[in-house]
């Protein structure tokens, strides 16, 4: 794995706990993403694809019974930092959150550019109230949310509309990184693509780096640069975007890219047989073991992870040294 | 009358008066606005539609929940919009809804057993010995097995795919001839989904059941469904044969659509979506003359804008209609004159 990444995640955990155990829902999870490139976190609901995204902006819930590893961020080892320094410094200053269904969540009783000037305030980002309002129109302007929109309220607003206020909110404060968690699920078609192609300009235009965490491979493909695979609590696979749409190579990987129907190609869609793992007390060995077609004895033990190509790496017993050609 | 239909839905408006403290009508909101079809044994019809397309208003009208404004709605030859509440209650037995949200539709201090045995219960299946043998068989056709272990659990012990099962299994449960499903994967895991169609496939293969599915995505679509219907702003604005829809859109709108979703390929980072500008109409003024007209990157100037656009065949024939001027000889006179 590169050291020279923009963010780099090394081995980070969180675990919780719940009346009915210790829920793994993030387990030795290693990442490497270059500044300006988009990652995509692809996963299914609950392989710990969101608490991941949580564990990198330290939004802890109470029930947290591990949180370890390491996270350095442009060269700032954010985990060693106490709580009020990373508060100050680097949520929302550094990385900033657009959360799942975040136009739902915004506020109905505050005009749309004084909610995206906020968090400048708060943050110290600007000391003067007109200058937090100056950027918020411009980064507005950026998200393509017109310039009357910005003195209504969130109910006046399309989802869509609202969805690019909360995006125009993580921007305004300029982050290095942003963090989008399933940002265009919930919305149309067209409301979709046209939001894809706002992330594509902001990337092109300002170098942002994002992680996109979502379960729509399809919809990944049109801004990822390089993606990762989570499944039950772990990456079992991460690949620049060229390979992985290409030639995907974990097996879960290749039946989840099965599992979407295509619009433009003959082939059907097949569906996974079975279920995740619980993350309470996984099994020891390959967490994906139950359901592959390729299992074999190895697969009881963990599986290592190995690395096909530079960038490209695989936890699964199929690639390691001597059981290439399988 | 078409005699072979299972339902025909014949110039349905389904529209919902708009009142300003109470009694001042402000207007309608015309959300199912002349739409007809018709849906045979065995046939799945998809309608696919946005939000505020009008879709799940349609589904909703079809089965009884909404009292459609003017249109007529027949099921077996039977006119439904004219049902009173005895009609209606041997109606819902022949038709099964499958909603969105199978979690929100199942209630949750109930387990499968109770859940099941209640529309028994409710259409008079007095013999506890015949609910038994028909709830097993449901949990049997949606692959709930062993049946033994689902029957004592509550849906939170269940997961989204087999919660959705469940639901499947509770609207054939009365075995019904038609099935309205609205939304009943995009709750779901892509993964899953695949699964839950299939299963409602085979399910419909057994029983030749008609299946009304309402969705978004056109992707799940082609692969299960015979025929497509496009709404837009409460109007089916194209109508094909699934895959003739998919190769060869026809209505602007819909061809905005398909070049809106992407397949899965890393190519797709490169390239900016074509995407038409503005948003749906609203339904309670829709814009007049074509309701696509303000996004449309064909319009005809002084055609499209002023005159609502007649149902035509466009060239691909085999039933392939589009509501849209280009394929009327109106608008290719048009074109002429502007060329």
């Amino acid at each position: 794995m590169s050291i020279n990444g923009f963010l780099q995640v090394q081995d980070l955990s969180l675990h919780f706990r719940t009346l009915q155990g210790i829920v793994q829902a993030v387990d030795d999870v290693s990442l490497t993403l270059g500044k300006g490139r988009t990652l995509a976190i692809l996963g299914e609901s609950g392989c710990g694809k969101s608490s991941l995204a949580k564990a990198i902006l330290r939004l802890l819930p109470r029930n947290v019974q591990a949180y370890r590893g390491r996270i350095v961020l442009d060269g700032l080892d954010t985990m060693s930092l106490p709580e009020e320094r990373f508060r100050k410094e680097v949520r929302w200053t550094k990385i900033a959150l657009v959360p799942q269904a975040a136009q739902n969540a915004l506020n109905p009783v505050v005009k749309i550019s004084e909610q995206i000037a906020e968090p400048l305030l708060v943050h110290r980002r600007v000391g003067q109230k007109s200058e937090a309002l100056e950027r918020a129109r411009e980064a507005a302007r950026v998200v393509g949310i017109p310039a009357d929109f910005l003195e209504r309220y969130p109910f006046e607003l399309s989802g869509g509309m609202r969805q690019r206020a909360a995006i125009a909110m993580a921007l305004a404060s300029r982050p290095d990184l942003v963090v989008l968690d399933e940002p265009t699920s919930a919305l149309d078609v067209l409301t979709q693509a046209n939001l894809m192609n706002v992330f594509k300009e902001i990337k092109r235009a300002f170098g942002t780096t994002f992680i996109l965490i979502t379960h729509d491979i399809a919809t990944a493909s049109e801004l990822a640069d390089d993606v990762a695979v989570m499944y039950a609590g772990q990456i079992v696979e991460q690949a620049p975007a060229s390979e992985f749409y290409h030639a995907p190579r974990h097996p879960y990987s290749q039946k989840l890219m099965a599992s979407v129907p295509t619009l433009r190609e003959e082939k059907s869609p097949e569906f996974i047989p079975g279920q995740p793992p619980s993350l309470i007390d996984p099994p020891q060995g390959c967490r994906f073991a139950d359901r592959c077609p390729a299992r074999f004895s190895r697969c009881a033990a963990a599986p290592p992870v190995v690395e096909l190509s530079p960038g490209h790496t695989v936890k699964c017993w199929l690639y390691e040294e001597g059981y290439h050609g399988h | 009358m078409d005699t072979d239909a299972l339902l025909q839905v014949k110039d349905l408006y389904t529209w919902f008066e708009l009142r300003r403290w109470g009694f001042a009508r402000v207007g309608y909101v015309r959300a199912v606005d002349g739409v007809s079809f018709e849906l045979y044994p065995g046939e799945t019809v998809a309608v696919v539609g946005e939000s505020g397309s009008g879709k799940s208003t349609l589904a909703k009208t079809i089965l009884g929940l909404y009292r459609p404004t003017r249109g007529e709605i027949y099921f077996a030859g039977k006119p439904v919009h004219q049902m009173k509440a005895a009609g209606l209650k041997e109606y819902r037995a022949k038709v099964g809804y499958v909603q969105q949200d199978p979690f929100g539709a199942l209630p949750p201090f109930m387990n499968v057993r109770r859940i099941l045995e209640e529309p028994l219960i409710v259409h008079g299946v007095r013999d506890r010995v015949e609910r038994e043998q028909r709830i097993h068989r449901a949990l049997e056709d949606v692959k709930l097995v062993p049946v033994e272990d689902y029957l004592s659990k509550f849906p939170h012990q269940l997961s989204g795919g087999q919660q959705q099962r469940l639901v499947i299994a509770r609207a054939i449960l009365l075995e019904p001839r038609m099935i309205v499903a609205d939304e009943p994967v995009s709750m779901l895991d892509v993964s899953v989904r695949v699964e839950i169609l299939e299963l409602l496939r085979k399910i419909q293969q057994e029983y030749n059941l008609g299946i009304i599915y309402i969705t978004h995505d056109l992707s799940t679509v082609r692969h299960f469904s015979h025929r497509i219907l496009v709404m837009y702003g409460g109007k089916v604005v194209e109508r094909a044969r699934a895959r003739d829809l998919v190769r060869n859109p026809q209505h602007p709108y819909t061809q905005a659509l398909l070049a809106a979703l992407s397949d899965p390929r890393a190519e797709n980072a490169h390239t900016l979506k074509p995407v038409p500008p503005g948003e749906p109409p609203s339904l309670l003024n829709p814009p007049p003359g074509c309701r696509f007209h303000p996004r449309c990157p064909v319009r005809i100037e002084g055609l499209c804008e002023r005159e609502a656009p007649p149902e035509v065949e466009t060239p691909q024939g085999a039933g392939h209609k589009a509501l849209c001027w280009l394929y009327h000889e109106r608008g290719e006179k048009k074109e002429e004159v502007a060329m």
